[in-house]
Formats: structure tokens, sequence, C-alpha cells
């Protein structure tokens, strides 16, 4: 499941998560899980690939306290989240 | 124009202008049900609170004025509570409502044609097929209320027209008063709640208007059409098609418009396992909802709009299963992200 996005991705982050393929509730489950394994401070990004998803995560991670520190849309249905977790 | 003609028009267009706002707004009560016990996002929960809103108000001021035909459903509570319920285990497994999937499969996502096919083939099984005699069976306990229809103004003995808007008042006013303390928009990418609530809802109820205008005294469903697309397609029975199986159809090609135009129109097959997993989830949220007599859409915003109790039971048994299956979901991610971390931790000290 988790793999290298393409050659830019992961720069100064901790982890990589590529969820593309997956829809709600699972890209809230596994973003979520994937950042709590992660130490305060560190970078997780996330790549998603549906616009739903794409503003539902970042709004609910952040309403768990951890910072959004962006959302970009690199290419058509492709999108990327960078958080720091609390 | 026949009204043959003028059904087939207006469900397509209908139908078409329900999927793009869906794909648009990014609509799913999935996720909107999932937020009142999971997640502190309730975005998608105030745009579906706007839909139901827009409907009760619609409605019945469209029933009062002779304007439309209201039908309310038995409260045949068995049938509602498990249906409902196994609805809801069902839809976190499809990864999407009926209508979630719906929009989805016209954006391309093939797991979701998958939750789709599972979805239809449901239903035909509980409706009609060969699990009819559950669905018989459970539909047999029913409660009367007062010997009229199951609904809410019934429920606590209102009969003028004055006091059906007081009760409406009573419901709606606490719901504006939380949606007015929304907090500010944030990371929005399509359409923004209020706007997808005000589009979805006039939708659907110009919905109830055209399929009232077509002999059909009901609102915008998926359950029914899904059945009798299935039995006519495959059968030959057309005897289930109806203005509603036309909107039906339209939604994926209106999702499939609005995420052409945004560029998010494109193939995507997930994984066997998640694949397989959408497909059983689909087949699971059809038997329910056919139990059940409606999903998301059918009682969760055309049912609760005639404040039918029916379907504020099946709504709050819909709520349940979702709730039931996404804590089974967080249980076993969790589970397998400690098993990792344990593996890790294993080689680390190798």
């Amino acid at each position: 499941m988790e793999q290298q996005a393409n050659e830019n991705t992961g720069q100064n982050a901790d982890r990589v998560l590529d969820i593309r393929d997956e829809v709600c509730p699972y890209t809230f489950v596994k973003s979520k899980l994937a950042l709590e394994q992660l130490d305060s401070g560190q970078i997780l990004e996330v790549h998603l690939g549906n616009s739903e998803s794409a503003s539902n995560v970042p709004r609910s991670i952040s309403l768990e306290e951890h910072e959004v520190l962006g959302v970009e849309q690199p290419e058509p249905s492709h999108w990327v989240v960078r958080v720091q977790r609390s | 124009m026949t009204t043959a003609v003028t059904g087939v028009i207006g469900g397509l267009a209908l139908g078409l202008g329900i999927g793009y706002a869906l794909q648009r707004g990014g609509f799913c009560m999935n996720t909107a049900f999932r937020s009142v016990s999971f997640e502190k996002d309730r975005t998608l929960l105030r745009a579906w609170l706007v839909v139901v809103a827009i409907n009760v108000v619609g409605v019945n001021l469209l029933a009062e004025l002779g304007l439309i035909g209201t039908m309310t459903p038995p409260l045949y509570w068995p049938a509602l509570l498990l249906g409902g319920f196994v609805f809801g285990l069902g839809m976190v497994l499809a990864g999407g409502c009926a209508s979630g999937t719906c929009y989805r499969v016209g954006r391309g996502m093939l797991g979701s044609w998958a939750a789709l096919l599972g979805f239809i083939f449901g239903t035909a099984a509980m409706d009609g097929g060969a699990l009819v005699a559950v669905q018989e069976n459970m539909r047999i306990p029913t409660i009367e209320i007062a010997g009229s229809e199951p609904t809410l103004f019934n429920l606590v003995g209102i009969q003028s027209s004055v006091g059906r808007w007081v009760l409406i008042a009573a419901i709606l006013v606490p719901a504006m008063v939380y949606l007015a303390r929304a907090p500010k928009d944030r990371f929005v990418i399509g359409w923004t709640w209020r706007k997808t609530g005000v589009v979805v809802g006039i939708l659907a109820l110009a919905a109830w208007v055209v399929s009232s205008a077509h002999g059909r005294d009901f609102g915008l469903s998926f359950t029914q059409p899904a059945v009798g697309l299935t039995r006519w397609l495959i059968a030959g029975d057309g005897g289930g098609v109806s203005v509603a199986t036309y909107m039906f159809v339209g939604v994926p090609v209106g999702a499939w418009l609005a995420a052409v135009i945004r560029k998010e129109a494109m193939w995507r097959i997930p994984d066997a396992r998640t694949f397989v997993r959408q497909l059983g989830g689909g087949a699971t949220m059809g038997l329910g909802a056919s139990l059940a007599g409606g999903c998301n859409i059918g009682h969760g915003i055309t049912g609760i709009a005639t404040l039918s109790v029916g379907s504020i039971v099946a709504t709050f048994s819909i709520m349940l299963g979702g709730w039931a299956m996404t804590a089974l979901v967080f249980f076993r991610a969790t589970r397998a992200a400690e098993r990792e971390m344990a593996a890790q931790t294993r080689t680390a000290e190798a």
C-alpha cells in the first residue's frame, strides 16, 4: 500500500502514506493511525486521490490538534496533505 | 409531450443535477453520520441537516398546498431496525452510502462499481428475490399510530395546520441554531457545506415534485429504482421502472460530468482485497436497504421530510450500523499497526 508516489515525494517528511485508492472512512483511519505512530513534531505526508478525502482528512486531523502544514494538488486527482504531529 | 417522455427527460435531468451536486460537494452521508461519534469535523453533517431542513419545510408546504402527494411507509419496526443497521454496516465496507457510491461510480472508481453492482444485486435478492421471505416476515409486526399514518404529527396527536408548523419549528429551530454556530470553513476543495446542502436540498425537493407529477407520491430514492432497474434488465419486467429509475441512472452521469470538468474523472482500481470488501459491502447495503424499504436517501432525506417515524428509526439504525462497523475498522487497523510496529522493533533489535 505504501509506496513512493514520485521522486519529489517525501522530502522533509518522516513518513509518506500513499492511500490514493482509498475512500472514506479508510483514508481518515489510516492517516490518523500513521500520525499516532510518529513522535511529536514529526511530519507525515498523505497522498489522497479524491477531492472529498482531500478536504475531509485535513479538516478532521486539524481538529485532532495536529498541525496541517499544507494541502497541495501536484496533478489532477492527486492531493498531498502534510501534517505535523502535535 | 406525453408523461412518459417528460418522466424520462425530467428524471434524467434531475439525476444529472443531483450527481453533479453530490460530486462537487463531496456529499457523503457515510462521513456525515460517522462524524457524530468518531470525528470532530461535522461539515458534511451540516450539509445533510440543510438538505433535511429544506425538505421538511418544502414537502410539508407543497403537500398542504395540494401540489404533491405524500406517502409514509408503515412502521414495520423489525425490518426498519435490522435493515437500517445492516445497511449501516455495509456502507462503511462499501466505502460510501448509496448516493456516495453512485457518484464515485461516475468518477471512475472501480471499487465503487463493485459496491454498486453488489447493492443492485442485494436489493433484488431481498425484494422479490430469493430472500423475499425474510423481507415479508420482518415486515409483519407493525405499530399503528392512532390508526393513521405513522408520522411524528400523529404520534403527538397534531391535526391542525398550525400545530404541524409549530412542531416543524420546534425541530428545525435548534438545528438552525446549531448550523449558525458552525466554525469557519477550512480546507474547502469543492462546494461549501452550505452550498452543497442548499443545492442537494432543492434538487431532492424537485425530485419529489417531478415524481408526484408522474403518479409517484415519493421523493428521491435509490433502493426501489435499483430493484426496478434490475428486474427490467434481467427479467424484462419493466413494472418497477419509474421516474425515480431515470434519476438513479442520471446520478453517475452527472457526477462524471462534474469530475471531467474538474479533471477528477479517472479509472482507479483498488487492490483485490479492497475491491472484494467493497463488493461485499455493497451487497450488504442492498440487503439492508431492501429490508428497511430505503437507504440513506429514501429514509434519511425523503422519508424524514414527511416526519415519518419509520424513516427516523431507520436513519438512526443506519447511523448505529455505521458506527459499529467504523469501530471495528478502527480496532482492526490499530491492531495491524501495532503488529507492524512490533515487527519493526524486532528487526531493529536483531
